[in-house]
């Protein structure tokens, strides 16, 4: 992430290339979509997820770099903030699927999703057939008489993406496209985004707060922060052994201090975490790796443990209750899950110390720690 | 013209008198007015108010009235009457200091169908014999009306006069935006009959509800012309051009006055009818634009 | 927004102390009563013929004729207006917006005399209309202009409320999917906005209908020309009562019946 924005890449055949700058936002990223690609846009709130896809969509005007989709330059503002280049939101060929379906209330579901095309000047007729036939393929034929006003929010956000897919983007962008579904209607539609996207090999930018959505959804993750990018790679990759700690606090993993050694990281306890190390990470010095929560178990009463957790909170999940140790920074602390009765037994609450156990974790990646 | 221009002056320099009482001392008592101008003057120049004014109005005495009167006397007038029966009733009250004259201005047919409806009154005044007929006829009139003024139409343009109007038969030439009040209320009655008498027909291009709204057509330059009573030219003063009409005799309005067979203040009644009709009174309804009872 | 709001539970915990239904019924009475009084003064046996006399019908066909225009063109003019008003950042603007709102507090005879310093035959742009051989002095256009005048806020207040309460989020999503700027604002924000443009414009003609001050300094008064129904009724009321209450009724039925069709909508 050594090229800011200002310094215009080579622009590389197809896909998404966004390397722009808004000042107001503090944004300054630097990102690409290969073609048929499915980048997840991770970060906190505020990070600037949603400005980036605004540029993309052309709902924003960058005050440094461009934007570039299939070779075409959208936006580019040069490094003088300068506009040399301004693609319309309507001629850039994207669609935009957000948390809300927004669809047109005025219109039934057949005619929102022949919007894009007679917008683009095809016929009544065509347009209808053709928005009939993506609302088949997103499981929403029987509704098309419908008006929005009648749609489940399930169902609303399906006719929202036969809307967005029937505009044929280049590339879609979703903001966040399960977020406003309630638990029984989001599988069902990340299902089907995942059936839509794979098989049909489109580039799309997915900002979500999701882990599910990454993996299931996503070929690569970026993570923003700040305005900048601070991590990216593949998508499983990023969850598993996150760099930064925002994915981390996503895949709810906890950070675990030590030292690095051969077989993994040496915590405090002597105790070893199996594991592997990162490039760069060399025996012997101080070391980190994050930790999910089925990695560690509460020690038995009497025993000193592994390592001590200072519980800052305690959170019923169904069959278990987590147990959360204190951040390290910015990192999210280890948790560790308690089954029910034992928690009851024990009386876990904020502010004691727990003695806890390495339960043997999948190989964790330990990368240098300062 | 002379005496409304001194009226507003006076007005000016007494910073718009409140009451009627004052503005009766303004016009019965006028030596006092000057003292109190000169005053004023002294400090915003508009000293010289007063010099329009002659000796005589300003010591010009009341009609006599035989004894002192007191108690509360009620005037219904015609709206085109409102400032001149103010003043005398102001006048009124000056001279019998017990006595408070209450005055109410609407238009004629509404005062008469107060008086009908038994509204406490004990003189009353309108614009026309008509109107004052059907309270006669009602029974509701002691003795037998007295006509005190008549009021006679008159032709009114802009001071410029855009168009030309010369006559009352020019108001009738094509182009000319000519303004009168509609045949329903009695001004626009009245210059229906001023077109019979001239044998002139107008096609006016408004014909509004009220002299005031054809006035305030003419003087804002909207209308070339306007058929207006003579009081609201005299009214009007510079902002109009007042073309005269020889035919005006035609359509005489008398105002006729009558003390109320319900009156509960006949004296004091009988006195304002007095004063309405001795030389004070038919002095300030001359000034007002107002034509002797007998008719131009 | 969505569906039917359910019914409000008939008691909620917190009471209004009792002695606010006094004053509020006070005004209410000082509302209705007036009203009440109008119709028990009407006519009722002679209305049919009050109401068809040839001033009466010259009047009410006036009035709809002008009304009807000033509304198409508080349309044509006020939708431009609210969507720059809603729309755009131009310095200035809420100045701007204060000013074109001004009509709605302005005494109308107020607002006449300004369009008569504006357009009359002495007014600002008169001498150069005059020029061109338009006068507007004494035409029904001065009329459909003073109504326009006065009702043109009506329209903007209500469809710039509308606007910013739809937000600009279907209006992006549109552009994103291939609709040009005309092409969003006419399959997308004006449908989205339409129950507050209808209910500006049905305030508008109510409005324009009800117009007397500026119409009558403006304007002036001939049947069939100028003379709409508030001025055929100022012009009765001394004359021919009767026949004035009978009109002032038609206008409340007018005025009543745009009550019931504005009321409810969220706009305004």
């Amino acid at each position: 992430m050594t090229s800011g924005a200002g310094t215009t890449p080579a622009p590389r055949s197809g896909g998404l290339h966004l390397a722009a700058a808004v000042d107001a936002r503090g944004l300054e990223v630097d990102l690409a979509v290969r073609p048929g690609e499915v980048v997840a846009l991770l970060g906190p709130n505020g990070a600037g997820k949603s400005t980036a896809l605004g540029l993309v969509a052309g709902l924003l005007r960058p005050d440094r770099g461009r934007v570039v989709l299939d070779d075409d330059v959208l936006a580019d503002a040069g490094d003088d903030g300068r506009t040399r280049t301004w693609v319309a939101p309507h001629r850039r060929r994207t669609a935009l699927l957000a948390q809300d379906p927004l669809l047109f209330g005025h219109l039934t579901a057949l005619d929102n999703a022949a919007f894009a095309p007679r917008a683009r000047g095809a016929g009544r007729t065509a347009a209808r057939a053709g928005a009939a036939r993506w609302l088949e393929r997103v499981g929403a034929g029987s509704l098309a008489d419908r008006r929005p006003a009648q749609l489940s929010g399930g169902q609303a956000q399906r006719v929202a993406l036969a809307r967005a897919l029937a505009a044929e983007p280049r590339l879609l962008l979703l903001d966040e496209p399960l977020a406003a579904l309630d638990v029984a209607a989001a599988p069902a539609l990340r299902q089907l985004l995942r059936e839509v996207l794979r098989a049909d090999g489109r580039s799309a930018l997915l900002v979500t707060h999701d882990p599910l959505d990454v993996l299931a959804l996503a070929d690569r993750a970026v993570v923003v922060d700040g305005g900048r990018v601070v991590e990216e790679g593949p998508a499983a990759e990023v969850l598993a052994a996150p760099r930064t700690p925002f994915p981390a606090r996503l895949a709810g993993l906890g950070r675990l201090r030590g030292t690095a050694a051969r077989g993994g990281l040496v915590l405090p306890s002597g105790r070893v975490l199996p594991g592997a190390l990162a490039p760069g990470c060399r025996q012997g010095e101080p070391a980190a790796a994050a930790v999910p929560p089925s990695a560690l178990a509460l020690a038995p009463p009497g025993s000193p443990g592994d390592l001590a957790l200072d519980v800052v909170a305690v959170e019923p999940r169904g069959e278990v209750v987590r147990l959360r140790g204190a951040d390290d920074g910015a990192w999210p602390g280890p948790a560790v899950d308690v089954p029910l009765a034992q928690a009851a037994a024990r009386g876990v609450v904020p502010g004691r110390r727990e003695a806890v156990v390495v339960t043997g974790a999948a190989g964790v990646l330990v990368r240098p720690a300062r | 013209m002379r005496a409304p221009k001194q009226g507003r002056r006076t007005a000016g320099c007494l910073v718009r008198p409140r009451t009627a009482g004052l503005r009766a001392v303004a016009l019965s008592s006028s030596l006092l007015v000057l003292t109190a101008c000169a005053g004023a003057g002294d400090d915003d120049g508009t000293g010289d108010a007063a010099p329009g004014l002659p000796a005589a109005e300003a010591t010009a005495p009341g009609t006599p009235v035989p004894d002192e009167l007191s108690g509360t006397l009620t005037v219904f007038a015609a709206a085109s009457l409102t400032e001149v029966v103010d003043d005398l009733a102001a006048a009124l009250e000056q001279q019998h200091p017990g006595l408070t004259v209450r005055t109410s201005h609407a238009g004629s047919s509404e005062l008469a169908a107060q008086v009908e409806q038994g509204a406490p009154a004990d003189v009353l005044v309108t614009a026309d014999e008509a109107t004052m007929q059907r309270v006669v006829d009602a029974g509701l009139v002691a003795g037998a009306p007295e006509v005190v003024a008549t009021n006679t139409l008159t032709v009114v343009t802009p001071p410029d006069d855009p168009a030309g109007v010369g006559s009352f038969a020019d108001l009738a030439r094509p182009g000319t935006d000519v303004v009168v009040c509609a045949p329903q209320v009695p001004c626009g009655a009245a210059t229906e009959q001023l077109e019979e008498a001239t044998g002139v027909a107008l096609h006016p291009v408004s014909e509004e509800g009220s002299v005031t709204d054809v006035l305030g057509k003419v003087t804002s330059g909207q209308a070339d012309a306007g058929v207006v009573y003579a009081t609201d030219a005299r009214r009007a003063g510079d902002a109009v051009r007042e073309v005269e009409v020889p035919e005006a005799g035609a359509a005489v309005n008398a105002y006729p006055v009558a003390v109320l067979a319900d009156a509960t203040e006949p004296d004091a009644a009988a006195a304002l009818v007095a004063l309405l009709t001795g030389a004070e009174g038919q002095r300030v309804l001359a000034d007002a634009g107002f034509g002797p009872p007998g008719g131009p | 927004m969505r569906g039917a709001r359910p019914a409000r539970p008939a008691s909620t915990g917190a009471e209004l102390p009792r002695w606010v239904l006094v004053p509020a019924a006070v005004g209410a009475l000082l509302v209705l009563l007036p009203l009440v009084a109008l119709v028990a003064r009407v006519p009722w046996a002679e209305l049919p013929a009050l109401l068809t006399s040839e001033s009466s019908r010259a009047a009410l066909a006036l009035s709809l004729r002008t009304a009807s225009a000033a509304t198409a063109l508080c349309v044509l003019l006020g939708v431009p207006m609210a969507l720059v008003l809603a729309r755009t950042a131009l310095p200035g603007l809420h100045v701007l917006r204060s000013l074109v709102l001004l009509p709605l507090v302005l005494p109308p005879v107020v607002g006449g005399l300004a369009l008569l310093y504006a357009f009359g035959r002495r007014g600002l742009l008169g001498g150069q209309l005059e020029a061109l051989g338009v006068s507007v002095a004494f035409t029904t256009a001065a009329v459909v202009l003073a109504q326009t005048f006065v009702a043109l806020p009506f329209l903007v207040v209500s469809l710039e409320g509308a606007l910013r309460t739809a937000g600009r989020r279907h209006e992006e999503v549109a552009a994103v999917l291939g609709a040009g700027p005309w092409t969003v604002l006419r399959r997308v924000t004006l449908p989205v906005v339409l129950p507050g443009l209808v209910s500006g414009a049905v305030l508008s003609f109510a409005r324009a209908l009800g117009e007397f001050g500026a119409t009558l300094t403006f304007a002036g008064s001939l049947q069939g020309t100028t003379r709409t129904l508030p001025l055929e009724v100022y012009l009765q009321r001394e004359t021919d009562p009767d026949a004035a209450v009978a009109l002032a009724l038609l206008l409340v039925v007018v005025a009543a019946a745009v009550v019931v069709a504005v009321r409810g909508r969220p706009a305004l």
